[in-house]
């Protein structure tokens, strides 16, 4: 999907149902004079959005490298589709939208991002343990919460990152990942079942 | 671990931090212009930039109009010659036939 359409109306609407509109936004008075070709005002508006797009990139991506990458890529479709956006207060959502949407593409040229995941047929997720030829040294090694996180699959990733890391209420994930509200719960309950049973393997594991 | 220690902990991550990277952004934006090309310099301009070359041939240009007019000025047009030798021509041949004689004769005295 190419980046900027729809997500104006998606991502005000949740912002404004799920009290997103409370969230600050100091880059808010930039939006408009960026959408016009200021350039200063893009810059500002860069520089002030730059960190937030960068810590959800950075847990999603596959390095550092490949999330300033990705993130330098979403601000350029920004500056090129900014017209589209119709809401200032959207500017976030939208932003990551473009973003994810970067990384979708990448992985799907990859093979690695399963589209139609079947969330409720048991058999279908992947094993959530380790890998069986993982060592115990390996599995003692991964203990972190951000490791865990870094080990599901991507569409569990997305979800968990932008709701939780993020702080995105979930109609708005549910926009920026043009995917309906329930399946971002059913994808949220099913990404935190697998983290639970990977700390409790973990526990159990552990001497 | 229970589903709201794991929001919470969740939650608690601390961001990751990145740095904003302006130049680099602002290459990628400048290489996106579309590279206007100059348009190629009007006469007045490049006569502008170069007025010795202007000089030059203005003052070549006025001599050969000059040499050009002097040599025309001592030549009769074809047109008069044409005319002149067929007029030559038939005076020898019959001079009465001269309009001018004819005219002269019918009102002499």
């Amino acid at each position: 999907m190419e980046p900027g359409h729809d997500i104006t109306s998606q991502a005000a609407g949740a912002e404004s149902r799920a009290g997103g509109s409370s969230r600050p936004a100091p880059w808010l008075p930039w939006v408009g004079p960026a959408r016009s070709g200021d350039m200063a005002a893009f810059r500002s508006l860069y520089e002030a959005t730059y960190p937030g797009l960068f810590n959800v990139l950075a847990r999603l991506a596959d390095s550092p490298d490949d999330a300033r990458e990705t993130a330098q890529l979403a601000f350029v479709k920004a500056w090129q589709n900014l017209s589209e956006l119709r809401d200032d207060r959207a500017f976030s959502g939208w932003l990551r939208r473009i973003a994810v949407n970067l990384l979708r593409d990448r992985w799907r040229r990859e093979e690695r991002l399963e589209e139609f995941p079947d969330d409720d047929a048991p058999g279908a997720l992947p094993d959530p343990s380790p890998d069986p030829s993982e060592t115990f040294d390996r599995i003692q090694r991964n203990t972190s919460l951000e490791e865990a996180i870094r080990k599901l699959p991507e569409v569990f990733r997305l979800p968990i990152v932008l709701h939780y890391l993020d702080d995105r209420p979930v109609e708005e994930v549910a926009g920026i990942l043009d995917i309906p509200r329930g399946t971002v719960l059913s994808r949220l309950a099913r990404a935190r079942d697998r983290l639970k049973r990977h700390f409790h393997f973990r526990n159990r594991s552990a001497p | 671990m229970n589903t709201n220690d794991l929001e919470d902990s969740l939650r608690s991550l601390p961001p990751l931090p990145g740095r904003p990277d302006w130049a680099d952004l602002e290459v990628r934006l400048a290489a996106l212009r579309p590279t206007r090309q100059k348009p190629s310099p009007t006469l007045l301009q490049r006569m502008r930039k170069h007025p010795r070359r202007v000089a030059w041939v203005s003052a070549g240009a006025l001599v050969l109009t000059l040499a050009a007019a002097w040599m025309g000025m001592g030549r009769q047009p074809a047109v008069d010659l044409a005319w002149r030798s067929a007029h030559q021509e038939a005076m020898r041949s019959d001079p009465w036939a001269d309009p001018w004689v004819s005219a002269a004769m019918e009102n002499a005295p």
